[in-house]
């Protein structure tokens, strides 16, 4: 249904309207460079990563500064310390669940990130929120409208059905990997209450359609058969949910009805208000649940009627 | 509402009180061909060395001391007429009907106006086109447009080709009042912008207000449109059509009962959809892409005394596959237009005006387990009463008022997500919009001549409805919190507003061809389009003032020169003006404007400024005509929680505006046209920074400024051809062909220019421009007339 709606905007916008994008230089004012935290951590058994960088001019295409030498730790509410390490020394500081220490799990509860980097100590708070099951994880046969240059026209459309939690402000942000290989860093598919934004008025509600299926591939194309499909969920505040949407927001900003950029705020502060030093990025911490198919033309459903 | 009474019932004391040994002629001024109403013929009596003009349904009155006096029409285009009359006992009605001049080509007519009303007349800030050359000036794709037109004039922009509406010195798209037959038309677009709404076979007369607003225009900040319909020929059938690259349309014209009455009804719709058709695979069989409108009008003259119009605009935009996205206006007029004697003129109009869209899941079936449906609808009824008494050569004092109801339904949406399904969105608001005015236009010396008058509007926010109560702007880009929620009862009125909004305007002749005029107005805004995209959106949805919002006020001032030359063949003139804007708004950043109950709490507020100066000239006559604008403008915004509190320009903003406008009629068979535009690139804002999180290379400004950078220039030429073929179609009428070529040095002129992430790899960055239209446009159009 969203590839149909684009390809007759595609149709519009190119044949028609005669528009065009020509990449360009532009001269810019040089900033001044912030830390960068890049915290999103879950309570998966697995390696939990925070990564600390530099901004960079905004046209600079190399690889960012690490920010070496700083002291990680998450707490949790019970002040359970855990401790990040730069294994590497490239700025990508890492915990690893084990023995004495398990997943950080404690659902309901608030986690706490201390950073200590050249001289200032910034520190930021998140909360783990519970996360519904998926129930299941379908597809059907489908055909796409036009042919794609790469590929089948025909394939498969999977969707996933799992239901919001009782009670108004549960968010969720989805991602899909494809044969093992997650959708575009910047296919941010979000949910609130299991609908789109706050004021939807979806609480309890079967995550609507758009975003079952949001899962299939990002490029003009359809799952195939053996493909193998992973769907996570992940829960995430509402102060998560509004960085991404601002997030989303920046990433596909363009063209007639593009809004004014703005700045994304940080939820990481610098404990010493008056200091010049402002940190961006985001600390957050979510529950995962997870589910996998193989896709095999057997097992498919009809396909529904919308 | 009682100020208006009084205002009122002092005004109708002070009627009474009239000499009677003068005595009265009044009258319709008539197009001889095809009985339509002629606006602005000027009406001249020798003798007495006064003149008059026809009001905008062709009416006129002067009242003179007994005696006889010889009195001469006068209207570009059109045959002069003198008549003789004898003022001795009774006061006289006496129509007049203009032919044509046979010896001027109809065609090379850039204004059907007095000749030295450019000079004489107290309108400053005014511009008037007429629908001739605009059906003579080039178009995108060939199809005339009344919106794209009136961007050549001076002060007058859009902030890019293909967005919607436009931008009058340095205001919003929303504060404009576009009136159709004297209801407002909310979106005026057709495709997001590219085309506009008014079907050019149907249209009259238009007039651009953006300064000196008469009082008895009032509810938007900036400026007046007001497009005024055919009445349709009342001598004998007539029929318009033509086949462009968009639209085909046709128009039909014809008397009711000969010469006492006529309708026009006109309709215009695109037909790509219908070529493309067999082209479509089953996927896409059944979308949908397309657009039309119709335009009806139908009057009758009752007695002398009585004439009535009825018309209606109905237009709609249609695409989608599986799922769609309507929207369009409707507008219905009923006027009434009543002399009550020689002396007092009555119109009297009730109208309707709504615009409404849907978006949702096509196919209707009610055991579909998903669905999406969302509708939104601006809905207003009002009744607008305007007096003219003609008391005297010196003065003609106008007064009336206007109410209106409004109803706004911002958006509900029912979605069904696998069977459950929820309505959500935001409910209903009301409002009512009062208003009373008075207004005299004096003539005290034959240089002095001034215009003065008074207009009081009242609002009032209704239930039934819930107030929020928010908590305090506090400096910063966020949203604000909802303290508490109040709710109202049906008709109680939340919140209310009063403003007195006075208007004034100077005419100093200098000499026979030149004058000094000056202007102040203040106007008041109760209803805003709340938009926070480069171009408006179908999407976007109105909203009334209420405890939040407070109206958007603006005053103006102008100061103009005007000079006439080579027998009022060129007219010239520079204006200068000052406008204040306050209770601008803005918006907090990831703003939710849509389907969004507490969408007030997503809003900022600050005050807007602009000024400029507008060079105007312009050839009225000859093979050659044609104008040429600039504009040196500036306008910008102070928002509480943007660019740190202080002033930046306005999205809209451009420094300098040259506009050419050339009408070259060679012979009988070929004449040709051409545009040229030149702009300042738009403000643009570009971050300084970039920091990479999860993969995603995220802009930020170190500054955190707003603006603070230029897109590039833009310049576009377009050129047409018009061929009348000899040999006619039907064995009777006429065709023409019309050729037009747009843009034609094939520039690539930006829209916007934006950075984005590489569509490759969302960590790498670079910067974009954005064309909207990206080469020559070649058209062809073919006209038929019988």
């Amino acid at each position: 249904m969203k590839n149909k709606y684009s390809i007759l905007l595609i149709l519009f916008i190119s044949g028609f309207l005669f528009s065009c994008e020509d990449v360009i230089q532009k001269e810019i004012r040089a900033g001044v460079s912030q830390l960068v935290v890049d915290a999103f951590i879950n309570n998966l058994e697995e390696e939990q990563k925070i990564t600390l960088t530099l901004s960079q001019p905004y046209f600079d295409n190399s690889k960012p500064t690490p920010a070496l030498g700083a002291n990680v730790i998450v707490f949790d509410e019970d002040s359970v310390a855990h401790q990040f390490v730069d294994l590497q020394k490239n700025g990508v500081y890492v915990w690893k669940p084990n023995a004495r220490q398990k997943a950080l799990n404690k659902i309901g509860k608030r986690y706490v990130l201390y950073i200590n980097y050249d001289g200032q100590e910034y520190v930021s708070l998140s909360e783990l929120k519970r996360v519904p099951k998926i129930d299941s994880l379908n597809y059907f046969g489908d055909t796409l409208a036009i042919r794609p240059q790469n590929g089948s026209q025909f394939g498969f459309t999977a969707e996933f059905f799992a239901r919001d939690f009782q009670g108004e402000g549960d968010c969720y942000q989805i991602r899909a990997a494809r044969n093992g290989k997650y959708q575009k860093a910047n296919n941010i598919n979000l949910a609130f209450d299991g609908a789109f934004s706050p004021g939807s008025k979806s609480d309890g509600i079967i995550f609507i359609l758009p975003i079952r299926r949001s899962i299939n591939p990002d490029t003009l194309a359809l799952l195939q058969e053996k493909d193998t499909l992973q769907v996570d969920l992940y829960s995430i505040t509402q102060e998560t949910y509004f960085f991404m949407n601002l997030v989303r927001q920046e990433s596909s900003n363009q063209g007639l009805f593009a809004v004014p950029s703005v700045n994304i705020p940080s939820n990481v502060v610098n404990r010493d208000e008056k200091s010049t030093k402002k940190p961006l990025g985001f600390f957050s911490i979510s529950a995962v649940s997870r589910i996998k198919t193989v896709i095999e033309k057997s097992k498919a459903v009809k396909k529904p009627n919308v | 509402m009682k100020k208006i009474y009084y205002l009122l019932c002092g005004f109708i004391i002070t009627l009474k009180i009239n000499a009677q040994d003068k005595l009265t002629l009044s009258g319709y001024v008539k197009d001889a061909s095809n009985g339509e109403g002629l606006i602005g013929v000027s009406i001249y009596v020798q003798e007495a060395k006064v003149g008059t003009q026809t009001n905008v349904y062709g009416f006129y009155s002067i009242t003179l001391d007994k005696g006889s006096y010889t009195i001469s029409t006068s209207y570009i285009g059109y045959a002069k007429q003198t008549i003789k009359i004898e003022l001795s006992s009774t006061n006289i009605t006496r129509n007049f009907e203009l032919n044509e001049d046979s010896q001027i080509l109809q065609e090379v007519v850039v204004s059907t106006k007095k000749e030295d009303d450019n000079v004489k007349s107290l309108e400053m800030s005014v511009n008037k086109v007429d629908i001739k050359t605009i059906q003579k000036m080039p178009a995108l794709l060939g199809e005339v447009d009344i919106i794209k037109s009136i961007q050549f004039l001076p002060g007058v922009t859009t902030v890019g080709e293909g967005a919607s509406g436009f931008n009058v010195r340095g205001g919003n798209i929303d504060q404009n009042l576009v009136l159709l037959d004297e209801a407002p038309v909310y979106n005026s677009s057709h495709l997001f912008g590219f085309f506009s709404v008014f079907n050019p076979d149907a249209v009259k007369d238009v007039k651009l207000y953006k300064g000196g607003i008469p009082a008895q225009y009032g509810g938007r900040v900036s400026s007046i449109l007001d497009v005024r319909m055919k009445e349709g020929n009342s001598k004998k059938l007539e029929v318009n059509g033509g086949i462009g690259t968009i639209f085909s349309r046709i128009s039909v014209e014809a008397p009711i009962v000969k010469d006492k009455g006529s309708f026009i009804v006109a309709l215009r719709r695109s037909y790509i959809d219908i070529l493309a058709k067999p082209f479509l695979n089953n996927e896409l069989r059944d979308s949908k892409f397309y657009y039309y409108d119709f335009t009806a009008k139908a009057n009758y003259r009752i007695n002398e005394k009585n004439n009535i119009y009825l018309s209606g605009y109905f237009g709609r935009d249609v695409f989608g596959a599986d799922f769609g996205f309507n929207w369009g206006n409707a507008t219905t007029t009923f006027r009434w237009n009543h002399v009550f004697n020689n002396k007092l003129f009555l119109n009297t109009t009730v109208f309707y005006s709504n615009y409404d869209y849907a978006l949702g899941t096509q196919r209707r079936d009610p055991n579909a387990r998903d669905s999406f449906n969302w509708q939104s609808e601006i809905i207003n009824y009002s009744v607008k009463p305007d007096f003219s008494y003609y008391l005297n050569p010196k003065n003609t004092i106008t007064f009336g008022g206007q109410a209106t109801y409004y109803e706004f339904k911002p958006g509900l949406a029912t979605a069904k997500s696998a069977g459950e399904v929820r309505t959500f969105g935001a409910p209903s608001k009301f409002a009512a919009e009062f208003a009373g005015y008075i207004a005299n236009e004096q003539k005290i010396s034959n240089k002095l001549s001034l215009q003065y008058g008074i207009r009081y509007s009242y609002y009032q926010y209704l239930g039934k409805a819930d107030a929020y109560n928010l908590e305090a702007p506090n400096g910063t880009a966020d949203r604000r919190k909802v303290l508490s929620i109040t709710p109202f009862g049906q008709n109680k009125v939340i919140q209310d507003y009063g403003n007195l909004e006075p208007r004034f305007a100077l005419n100093l002749g200098l000499g026979s061809n030149n004058s000094l005029k000056f202007s102040y107005n203040r106007t008041a805004q109760y209803i805003h389009l709340l938009s926070n995209t480069t171009a408006s959106s179908p999407l976007d949805v109105w909203t009334p003032s209420s405890n939040n919002i407070k109206p958007q006020i603006a005053d103006q001032v102008a100061l103009g020169y005007f000079y006439n030359f080579k027998d009022n063949n060129y007219e010239s003139s520079v204006e200068v003006y000052y406008k204040d804007m306050q209770n601008q708004i803005d918006y907090v950043r990831g703003a939710d404007l849509l389907l969004n109950p507490a969408v007030e709490a997503d809003l900022l507020f600050g005050k807007g400024r602009a000024y400029g100066s507008e060079f105007y000239i312009k050839k009225n006559k000859g093979k050659l005509n044609g104008w040429i604008s600039y504009t040196l403008a500036r306008t910008e915004r102070k928002i509480d929680g943007l660019n740190r509190g202080e002033w930046f320009a306005a999205r809209i903003d451009k420094t300098h505006n040259l506009a050419v406008v050339g009408i070259y009629d060679l012979n009988k068979k070929w004449s040709f046209s051409s545009n040229f535009t030149f702009f300042t690139g738009t403000p643009a804002s570009f971050p300084t920074n970039k920091y990479i999180i999860q993969g995603i290379a995220i802009p930020h400004d170190y500054y955190d400024e707003r603006n603070t950078y230029r897109i590039s220039n833009y310049h576009r030429l377009d050129i047409a051809a018009t061929l009348k073929p000899t040999k006619k179609i039907f064995k009777k009428g006429q065709g023409e062909w019309v050729f037009s070529v747009y843009n034609v040095y094939n520039r690539r002129n930006a829209f916007s220019e934006y950075v984005r992430q590489n569509p490759d790899d969302p960590s790498k960055t670079e910067a974009i421009r954005y064309a909207v239209f990206g080469s020559v446009i070649p058209a062809v159009t073919y006209n038929f007339k019988f």
